[in-house]
């Protein structure tokens, strides 16, 4: 039974790295309707930004707190640059022809994951661990691994921040009202570029906490690290119901613990397959994810 | 290097030559193998080995071409039908001891339906998720072949069996690299016969616009099966080719990474051009051999070269040919099209099945064609329709009029299929056709064209005309690659019947080009032509004179005399009440989804109901009939 649960936070908390990703697809996708394949990456970039502050800088020989915070705000900014660079010189000129978008997107996160290689070469980084994960507490008769509490903490205050983002602000509501029906929020005087922008910051932004937070979880890094977890996210994300912020964090959790399942129970070789198994099973008995789609029609 | 350029380019003008003699199977086939044996006759196994996997590249590039070229479907787990082929091939050689030429066609039956299995479900969801969901099948299929023990789990198949026919035995690289090209002429001749048929037109109608694809009576989920399958079947032989040359063959072979390499030749050697793919192939494998200082480089290189394309130059490094039709049917070659018969266009000899026995239209004249009963179609809180019963009489212009946001595009979609109504029932002749698929009601005889325009702007004009009769081809994918002769019978008449159409409509000129290029009038008339093309009994027009100025509208008012007088029912949606009063036996006005007013242009005009509909303050009071 322990051991039960204790498989049960360690899949939460891969979870919560998953739902932070999916909120990244999610908003976009729910926006322009398409799938930017290389938003796993982004987190992938992200982690390594961070790995040389860490590495190279003065800033290593900070205390863990005050380390992280610096390193994650470097790395945010330049997931951020990076992905508004991208939007402006790539992707905006492609939101017409979706078939385009997809395949630059795609071939944007090999050239990412290739100019990473390149730099630092192809074998895993080293992550500082700062022993977080050797302190553990014991919540409801469970001893929890405090790096698993750091994850789940900060990803539900993100999350939860999320939600009152949609739900709260005008730029939230906004961006709900953008993905019902883009010509009538252009109407009511909406800045749809703008909010297109605001969405592919915002999950860049996720992303690069994922980045940071992951290399820590795992202490190593690697240039390969993001594009399937990025799959495995949109997957999350679909699982949930595609557009629909909470739902990308119930799919991003689902994902984490079947994953997590798969591998503690039955066998660590089937379960990328387990996912796009579910993700196939929910497409065709639920094709609007578990919590429903929040996109725009189309005809 | 240069010599091998020279060689081709010798070896195209003779393949021309040869195409036209043997057919393209031979021709293919042949070029192939010529190739080879100019790479063979350089005589290094070295660069025999390279052109080896040149082809293996260019065999899964083509395959993924029908899918995602011709098709436009995103398919990122291509290697799947790879390695099912490849696995296929292997099991039987390796684990049944079969020969590596019988093995070959049970591959390609198994791949192909694969394609099917993967196919069917996926194709029926959003196209955008069909990319997320082919890579799921990818990986799920590695992860299955990764860990069935059967054939040898993470330690993949081994010894591969020699190839061998009659004696003969391909066991040096020459010996493969001469069977790969076979293998690969196969493919393309396979390709490119597809590419020029009426299933190639129809995929590049889906790629275009699915939706208007359906409507126009294509049946736009088995074209998409059919890429499915075929693309399935191309990646089984690329996989024979590849079992055939491999001492083994293991999971490793078939990752994500091997179908985003394929997907990069397509794109960078265009969407749906054979000689491009084929090109990009080359191009794709033999570059890094060349310059060994980008091996490190490689997919960084290639990914850039990627976007680069489809930002710079979309089409691909050899553009997709434009019009199938001109190089399968040199329109030069055509005979003027013959004086209709009574000018009532396409010769009605085609439905003479479905008409058999019916009684002349003559005497049926004035009987319901199409019965709208009791149509409501609620979207959410909305009534876009409320209980709507109209018919529209064998040889009469029914005109629906209506202020804008009455019903009236809501109502040609519910009879066209587009959407379900949610109360009611529709009779074409009879039959129910409530709920049908577009392209069956379609096919039973419902054209209609679109209030804003929507042909396929990536076919020329007489292709969108020709796309319009799909279904009165009667032609299946058979018909498309085995024989050829009967396919291109059918379709030289289809040509010719384009042509006399776009006689009628005069824009015979404009046949060749791009409906991009032509004026909003033209487009519109290419628009009603493609619609007629099916010989419809009824005509659905939605706003055809909107853009339209006074001399195009008066040549529209006979064009639609015309259309009547040849037999066709016409339903007319028109704001222009000079024109649709002109022509229309009948009006009938829907004001906020309800039906006010029907009967004669004179008295429905006068009625005041209609005139408070059009003029009055206080709309709301036409609910009142």
């Amino acid at each position: 039974m322990d051991n039960l649960l204790q498989t049960l936070v360690g899949g939460l908390t891969i979870g919560c790295f998953y739902a932070l990703v999916a909120l990244g697809y999610t908003m976009v996708y729910g926006i322009i309707r398409l799938i930017n394949f290389a938003h796993g990456d982004l987190v992938m970039v992200a982690a390594f930004a961070g790995w040389l502050m860490l590495d190279g800088t003065a800033i290593g020989n900070l205390p863990a707190v005050p380390a992280l915070i610096v390193a994650g705000a470097v790395a945010i900014a330049v997931t951020v640059v990076i992905q508004l660079v991208l939007l402006r010189v790539l992707y905006r000129p492609l939101i017409a022809y979706p078939l385009g978008f997809m395949i630059v997107a795609l071939s944007v996160a090999f050239a990412l994951q290739q100019t990473v290689r390149l730099i630092f070469g192809a074998s895993n980084r080293s992550y500082p661990g700062y022993g977080i994960s050797n302190d553990s507490m014991e919540i409801l008769g469970i001893a929890v691994n405090g790096m698993d509490l750091v994850v789940i903490g900060l990803s539900g205050v993100l999350m939860l921040g999320m939600l009152w983002f949609t739900q709260r602000t005008t730029t939230g509501v906004a961006m709900r009202a953008l993905a019902v029906d883009h010509d009538a929020a252009r109407l009511m005087g909406i800045n749809v570029r703008f909010l297109i922008a605001i969405a592919f910051a915002v999950g860049a932004a996720f992303a690069a906490v994922t980045g940071v937070l992951s290399g820590v979880y795992y202490q190593r890094i690697g240039f390969d690290m993001g594009f399937l977890l990025g799959l495995k996210a949109f997957t999350a994300a679909v699982v949930g119901g595609i557009g629909n912020v909470g739902g990308a964090m119930v799919g991003g959790l689902l994902i984490g613990v079947l994953e997590v399942f798969v591998q503690s129970y039955l066998s660590g070789s089937w379960s990328d397959a387990s996912i796009f198994g579910v993700l196939i099973l929910v497409l065709y008995l639920r094709p609007r994810g578990l919590l429903g789609e929040r996109v725009a029609e189309s005809t | 290097m240069a010599a091998l350029g020279d060689t081709t380019r010798a070896l195209d003008a003779a393949s021309l030559r040869l195409r036209i003699v043997l057919g393209s199977f031979a021709g293919a086939i042949g070029c192939m193998l010529l190739v080879a044996l100019a790479v063979v006759g350089v005589g290094d196994s070295y660069w025999i080995t390279v052109a080896i996997s040149v082809t293996t590249y260019a065999a899964m590039a083509l395959g993924l071409n029908v899918v995602l070229g011709y098709a436009g479907l995103l398919d990122m787990g291509y290697a799947a039908f790879f390695a099912i082929g490849a696995y296929a091939s292997a099991i039987l050689t390796v684990n049944l001891e079969w020969n590596f030429f019988l093995s070959i066609p049970i591959a390609v039956v198994v791949t192909g339906l694969a394609g099917i299995v993967i196919g069917y479900p996926t194709l029926r969801l959003r196209p955008d998720y069909l990319a997320i969901v082919t890579i799921g099948f990818g990986e799920v299929t590695r992860t299955a072949f990764n860990n069935w023990d059967y054939v040898g789990a993470s330690r993949g198949l081994y010894p591969l069996g020699v190839p061998e026919i009659g004696g003969l035995r391909f066991d040096t690289p020459e010996a493969q690299l001469l069977l790969a090209a076979v293998l690969l002429g196969l493919v393309v001749a396979l390709v490119n016969r597809l590419g020029v048929s009426h299933i190639g037109r129809g995929w590049r109608a889906v790629r275009d616009d699915d939706f208007a694809a359906e409507v126009v009576g294509m049946p736009t989920l088995r074209l998409k099966l059919g890429a499915y399958i075929v693309g399935g079947a191309i990646g089984a032989i690329a996989g024979a080719i590849f079992a055939a040359r491999s001492v083994a063959i293991d999971p490793t072979n078939f990752t994500l990474f091997v179908s985003v390499q394929v997907l990069m030749v397509v794109v960078l050697g265009g969407l749906g051009s054979v000689r491009g793919v084929l090109l990009a192939a080359a191009i794709f494998v033999v570059l890094p051999e060349i310059l060994r200082e980008i091996q490190d480089y490689r997919v960084l290189v290639f990914s850039l070269l990627v976007i680069a394309m489809v930002r710079v130059r979309p089409a691909g490094l050899i553009a997709e040919r434009p019009t199938p039709d001109r190089a399968a049917l040199p329109l030069g070659a055509l005979p003027e099209p013959a004086p209709a018969p009574a000018a009532t266009g396409p010769a009605p000899a085609r439905r003479d099945d479905a008409r058999a026995g019916e009684p002349l239209l003559e005497v049926r004249a004035g009987e319901p064609l199409l019965e709208v009963r009791g149509v409501t179609q609620r979207f959410g809180g909305l009534t876009a329709l409320q209980d709507v019963t109209l018919d529209v009489r064998r040889g009469e212009v029914l005109g629906l009029i209506g202020p804008n946001g009455a019903g009236k595009t809501t109502l040609v979609n519910a009879i066209c299929g587009v959407r379900r109504p949610t109360a009611g029932t529709v009779r074409l002749d009879g039959v129910d056709v409530t709920g049908r698929r577009p392209h069956r009601i379609a096919a039973l005889g419902i054209a209609r064209t679109f209030q804003s325009i929507r042909l396929f702007d990536q076919l020329s004009v007489i292709d969108n005309v020709v796309a319009g009769e799909y279904q009165a081809g009667h032609l299946g994918l058979a018909d498309a690659f085995l024989r050829p002769r009967r396919e291109r019978r059918h379709q030289g008449e289809a040509v010719g019947r384009a042509l006399a159409l776009l006689e009628r409509l005069d824009v015979r000129d404009a046949a060749l080009r791009r409906p991009s290029e032509l004026s909003y009038a033209d487009r519109r008339r290419v628009e009603i032509a493609r619609a007629l093309a099916g010989n419809p009994k009824l005509l659905i027009l939605d706003e055809p004179a909107a853009g339209m100025n006074p001399t195009e509208k008066s040549e529209l008012v006979e064009l639609l005399e015309r259309i009547v007088a040849g037999g066709t029912s016409v339903l007319l949606i028109e704001h222009d009440m000079p024109l649709v009063s002109r022509v229309s036996d009948r009006l009938a006005v829907l004001d906020q989804g309800r039906l006010i007013a029907s009967g004669s242009p004179e008295t429905v005009l006068a009625d005041p109901v209609v005139v408070e509909a059009y003029l009055g303050p206080g709309a709301a009071a036409g609910g009142a009939r």
